[in-house]
């Protein structure tokens, strides 16, 4: 009993292990059966054979291909229909025979166990042996064997007969013998080994023929060790005959299903196993526990054999429950069978498939709340549903939520098209029987807030309503572009206006251009792009009127303001409409240029006139010419040659000899605003700092001369150093700092040539590389980073008499600093002692340069440059036409404030002659700023 | 044998040579002058197609487009005090009677009052020598009348200027006065004449600007007269005597071909095509022409939106 019950076990947790696998795994690993079976021969057409005990099967999974039957219902499971062909990944598995699974994948042999206690009735046989262990008074053991007459010898006892007793009986027999013999003594019998049985198997067996198995086993036991039954074979009508009776027949569904061996009844010697061919069968598939196909014993309704398939799957379809069924005339039909009513009493025939379809994955009588709320996701809808009751708290709303409007998403039943409607939620929440629509099921609300990005939360709509436009009906979309709030595509419902939807886009912002909106709408039919312009003041004046008009699917609206470049922002309007002109036909484009805000193309609007260009424009600009301006015109000629005629047209006068704003427009035509005449931006700004009455920041106009500046600024006071005047002028100052970067540049690429050159080691003067980078060095050095522009004036000429030809044009920027009079004179550069000294009349340059120790070593006297305080550079060389005596420096005279700089010389450091030279240039070009900053520092 | 040896080296060395020459032939390369100049036209071609002027008549434009007149009168005034006698080796008088030829023969006389004088003739600027004339073939006629050489006594342009001013109050409504002339003609007087026209224009007589003003004036057309010049003897168009851009000046050049004569004459003549409903549709295209005032029309001037506020 025991031992059934564990072979059962185990049997029962491999076939459920089985089918509580996914399908795709079945599917994938019911393959991989099928390639290993291509592989393994086939075991089923084996010779009749006796098998020894322990024979071992070559092929354990012989018997899990397909058969014949499963193949065929698995092919009919085919979708009859398109919705069932969604299903198709749950319904469209593989079925397979139920119950034979239990005979694969077992251990290849069956040796009868020896651990396992024998059963009290296991009847003892010829073949048993007994082990008796006698002691007490003697010690002995015996091993006794059954003999073919059926009896024991026991040595100094006889022989007892126990062949048919039952196992305890006989032990029992065994015992009383002994200890009836022997006084004194006590016996234990026990069995050490079993006898072997002889069965037959025939019929739709793996391997039919005669087995010797032990005699513990049971009609299953022998059935496994033999290989299973084909799946040709009944499962359910397991014939056992002895001596011709039958006497027991066994259905091994009872077995699986319910758990019932009551007929796996012990096989005796000679008994024949015949297992007939497959009964009826069915087919279950789809949404029940087990899909399988299914052999009748007397079931003979839908409901017996749902039974056998474990019942239904929650999520079947009970009421749409599917029978094919091969009908007389050799052709499948189907029979619909509703197993919530009558249904499950259907009659079935041999080889129906029962198909149980899934229900329809959707949600029916649920609402989903999205977007901008504390917890979005599904509500119950019901019969009557509002906005107001799905939202019936403000708590339910985040911070910041946007109540002018709300979109429901809705799909309409009938045409299965998606639709939107737009609601206002603060009237919907105030309980406006208008606003508060009633909610369909399946309905999406998106809450929206005044600031998140509008067009992403409506993205899944718009997609859904692109995917769904054609040709005569184009996506109910409409998409805002510029300067709205929330720019993007918005899902349109019918009948919204202009007006409308900028409210749903945030609306109107502050600063919008109401004179200027844009409106392009492809014409169905021709894909023309038809443009129209909307005066957004008289849209929100008069809201049925033609500038507020109905949006079509598929519109494009344009809002501006005043800073937004608007060409570019209808490129590809004008793009299109540059396509698609006409034959003979200029494409209907017409730009602005000059002098208006946003000058660029435009596309033309059916009675478009000058003004309205203007407008589209953003207006003029404050430059503007509003007297005339030119209209280019394209004129085609009868002939077909193109004349370009030179409109003048009058901005101001309405009643000109020119052609007026209020001319219209044609196709291709150029309007250019002209600027007004010696238009300037800004007043022109000159600064006078220092020794003035009024120093400070002065507007001058276009004539204005420094004598007239001097006399607004109060003239001088009279601390005032007018020849030190300062004048510095931003023309010259850019001019001077180009001629810097110049000859910085060209230093820069010297220094490259030094580096790269080896023509330069030829020459035994050169130093070599490292000596020339310093010196190249040293003049960069030297030289100023920035020019200060600075204009040598005569001050005192020009303020003394005010006279024309001694006077200086102011020019924008201009800088006049007076300094205070100074009575230094500083000498700077290669002395031994750079100072000031105190000016004095009857001293000239080189009295100074004596007067701070003299030169050093390095200088280069000749070479001394003064600047005087006006700003002009002399050399003390130049002042001297000749070098004077004995090649020496000619002493110039220096005024008070100048400085005296004796320079470097740099052919003392390296011996290179020219390198004097950009010296020299970079001290003539900028040693003003030196001596302005020393200027300043007092 | 070396007879016949030097014979073929010499033929191929001829060969080579005259390869030479029509390669150097094939690419001629122009000599460059260092300067750009407007050549000349060719004077042949030139000659020809003063024959074979194919007049493009504004009628047909006229009747399709519905073109409103912008002016009532047109005064032709030929210049005969030009500098230049010749151009291109045809008398500047015969290109001049050519040019008018070609202005009457596209425009559409009979729609005007064309009055046609010169000022080798002092007495035409008298109300009664010239008439106002609305008949092609009369003007025609007429335009053969002038003298091809040039006469000793030239009125000076700015006075011949003034004298028109006086003929034209004679009749109604707004005047177009071409001048034949030359740049070179056009000096400060005449630049002060023109200016002096638009105060007539302004304020009738000119006097005073207390008068009462002429009658076309009170009667609604505000587009004044304008002086508009055609170059004979240059090359390009300049913008001279435009005052406040009312006047047109053209090279007689730019406008000697068909197209260019009547693109001229169509901007001296036609202020542009009526529109009678103000929709900025004009008529010859508008389908409705009787739209209501400020509503939004399509290309074919009908309402674009109906009341409802949808596409028609």
């Amino acid at each position: 009993m025991n031992r059934v019950l564990f072979f059962l076990l185990f049997f029962a947790t491999q076939s459920w292990a089985a089918d509580a696998l996914p399908p795709g795994t079945l599917n994938s690993e019911y393959l991989q059966f099928k390639q290993a079976r291509q592989l393994a021969p086939d075991g089923n057409d084996a010779p009749l054979a006796i098998a020894p005990i322990e024979y071992l099967r070559s092929s354990a999974t012989s018997d899990d291909e397909p058969s014949e039957l499963e193949r065929v219902v698995s092919e009919t499971l085919k979708p009859p229909s398109l919705d069932e062909q969604m299903q198709e990944g749950i319904s469209q598995r593989k079925l397979e025979q139920y119950g034979y699974d239990i005979f694969s994948g077992l251990a290849s042999t069956f040796a009868p166990v020896a651990a396992i206690p024998v059963p009290e009735d296991y009847i003892i046989g010829p073949g048993d042996t007994f082990v008796v262990q006698v002691f007490g008074a003697v010690d002995v053991q015996y091993n006794l064997v059954v003999t073919r007459e059926g009896r024991v010898l026991v040595p100094e006892l006889g022989d007892i007969q126990v062949a048919g007793l039952r196992f305890d009986e006989a032990k029992e027999l065994i015992v009383e013998s002994l200890e009836r013999v022997r006084i004194g003594a006590k016996a234990i019998a026990t069995l050490s080994e079993l006898r072997t049985v002889q069965v037959l198997l025939v019929g739709e067996v793996s391997q039919p023929g005669a087995y010797t198995v032990s005699g513990l086993s049971s009609l299953l036991n022998t059935l496994v060790s033999a290989g299973g039954i084909r799946r040709t074979g009944s499962l359910r009508n397991i014939q056992v005959k002895r001596s011709g009776v039958l006497v027991a027949i066994f259905d091994l569904y009872d077995l699986l299903l319910n758990g019932d061996e009551s007929n796996n009844i012990h096989l005796r010697h000679g008994d024949v196993v015949f297992v007939p061919p497959i009964g009826a069968t069915i087919g279950v598939a789809g949404e029940v526990q087990r899909a399988a196909i299914y052999e009748l014993n007397g079931e003979t309704t839908v409901g017996d054999v749902l039974k056998l398939a474990g019942g239904l799957l929650p999520t079947a379809a009970a009421t749409k429950t599917q029978i094919e069924r091969i009908e007389s005339d050799d052709f499948y039909t189907l029979i619909e069978a509703d197993l919530k009513g009558d249904g499950i009493n259907t009659a079935l025939k041999n080889g129906d498939l029962i198909r149980v379809l899934p229900v329809i994955e959707k949600f029916s009588n649920v609402v989903y709340l999205d977007g901008h709320v504390i917890a979005p996701g599904s509500y119950q809808w019901r019969d009557g549903l509002k906005i107001g009751s799905i939202i019936d708290s403000r708590d339910m709303l985040r911070q910041g939520t946007d109540f002018g409007i709300t979109v429901i998403e809705r799909e309409n039943l009938q045409t299965k098209r998606s639709e939107v409607i737009y609601v206002d939620l603060a009237a919907a929440l105030a309980g406006d029987p208008q606003a508060n629509v009633s909610l369909e099921p399946r309905d999406r609300i998106v809450i929206f807030s005044t600031h998140g990005d509008r067009s992403g939360q409506l993205r899944q709509t718009v997609e859904k309503l692109e995917r769904e436009a054609t040709v005569d009906k184009p996506a109910p979309v409409v998409y805002l572009n510029g300067f709205f709030k929330h720019p993007g595509k918005y899902p349109l419902q019918a009948g919204l206006r202009v007006t409308d939807i900028a409210r749903f886009a945030g609306g109107i912002k502050p600063g919008t251009d109401l004179n200027y909106a844009v409106l392009a709408r492809t014409v169905n039919g021709d894909n023309k792009t038809d443009i129209t312009v909307i005066n957004l003041r008289r849209s929100i004046k008069e809201p049925r009127g033609d500038h507020n008009p109905i949006i079509r699917p598929s519109d494009r609206l344009y809002f501006f303001d005043d800073y937004q470049d608007r060409p570019d922002l209808l490129r590809p309007e004008i793009e299109k409409l540059r396509q698609q002109a006409a034959k003979n036909e200029i494409n209907r484009t017409v730009s602005i240029s000059g002098e208006v805000a946003h000058p660029g193309f435009y596309p033309l609007a059916a009675g478009m006139r000058l003004s309205d260009l203007i407008v589209a424009g953003g207006g003029l600009k404050e430059g503007a010419s509003s007297k005339s301006a030119t209209l280019a015109r394209r004129q085609q000629q009868a002939d077909e040659f193109t004349r370009v005629v030179q409109l003048e047209v009058d901005l101001a006068d309405e009643n000109s000899a020119l052609l007026t704003a209020s001319t219209v427009l044609r196709p291709g035509d150029e309007l250019i605003i002209k600027a007004k005449p010696e238009w300037v931006e800004t007043t022109n700004k000159v600064t006078i700092k220092g020794e003035v009455l009024h120093p400070g920041t002065y507007s001058v106009d276009k004539r204005e001369t420094l004598c007239s500046l001097v006399q607004r600024a109060g003239g001088f006071t009279e601390n005032a150093y007018l020849f030190g005047t300062v004048f510095t002028r931003e023309s010259v100052r850019q001019r001077e700092q180009q001629a810097l970067d110049r000859v910085m540049g060209e230093l820069d690429d010297l220094l490259a040539e030094v580096h790269l050159s080896p023509g330069y080691d030829k020459d035994r003067k050169l130093p070599d590389d490292r000596n020339t980078l310093d010196t190249y060095k040293v003049i960069k050095d030297l030289a100023p980073k920035k020019a200060v522009g600075r204009l040598v004036i005569d001050m005192e000429g020009a303020v003394k008499s005010c006279r024309e030809a001694d006077d200086i044009v102011l020019e924008n920027g201009d800088t006049i600093t007076v300094p205070k009079y100074q009575d230094e004179v500083s000498v700077v550069g290669q002395v031994y002692f750079p100072t000031s000294h105190k000016f004095k009349s009857e001293r000239a340059a080189l009295d100074y340069i004596n007067l701070s120790g003299g030169t050093k070593e390095l200088a280069q006297r000749e070479h001394a440059y003064v600047v005087q305080a006006n700003g002009e550079v002399m050399t003390v060389r130049s002042q001297a036409s000749t070098w004077g005596w004995l090649m020496s420096p000619s002493n110039v005279r220096v005024t008070p404030g100048s400085t005296v700089f004796v320079p470097l010389s740099v052919d003392r450091i390296n011996g290179r002659e020219f390198a004097q030279s950009w010296v020299d240039l970079f001290y003539k070009l900028t040693l003003g700023v030196a001596s302005v900053d020393y200027l300043f520092k007092n | 044998m070396v007879k016949k040896l030097i014979k073929s080296t010499a033929l191929i060395f001829v060969l080579s040579l005259a390869g030479c020459s029509s390669m150097e032939a094939l690419v001629s390369v122009p000599a460059n002058q260092g300067t750009s100049v407007v050549s000349d036209y060719d004077l042949s071609l030139y000659q020809r197609s003063i024959h074979t002027f194919d007049p493009l008549p504004l009628n047909q434009k006229v009747a399709a487009e519905l073109l409103e007149k912008r002016v009532n009168n047109v005064v032709i005034l030929l210049d005969r005090g030009l500098s230049v006698s010749e151009v291109r080796d045809v008398p500047v008088s015969l290109f001049q009677v050519e040019m008018v030829r070609r202005f009457i023969a596209t425009s559409p006389v009979e729609d005007f009052s064309f009055l046609l004088v010169s000022n080798d003739r002092p007495e035409s600027f008298e109300n009664s020598r010239v008439e106002w004339l609305s008949d092609r073939e009369e003007l025609m006629t007429n335009l053969t009348n002038f003298s091809l050489k040039p006469s000793r006594a030239v009125v000076p342009l700015h006075l011949a200027l003034e004298s028109i001013y006086q003929r034209i109050d004679e009749a109604a409504g707004p005047t177009a006065i071409l001048v034949f002339t030359d740049w070179d003609q056009i000096d400060m007087e005449v630049q002060n004449a023109i200016s002096r026209l638009a105060q007539y224009s302004e304020f009738s007589q000119g006097d005073s600007i207390m008068a009462e003003p002429a009658e076309w004036k009170r009667s609604g057309i505000t587009q004044p007269s304008c002086v508009h010049f055609i170059g004979m003897t240059n090359y390009l168009s300049r913008s001279k005597g435009s005052i406040q851009g009312c006047g047109i000046s053209k090279a007689a050049d730019a406008i000697s071909q068909p197209s260019d004569m009547a693109s001229f004459a169509e901007q001296v003549l036609y202020r542009g095509p009526r529109d009678s409903d103000g929709d900025g549709v004009f008529d010859f295209e508008d389908s409705c022409p009787d739209t209501p005032e400020g509503r939004i029309v399509n290309f074919a001037g009908c309402l674009k939106f109906s009341d409802a506020g949808e596409l028609e």
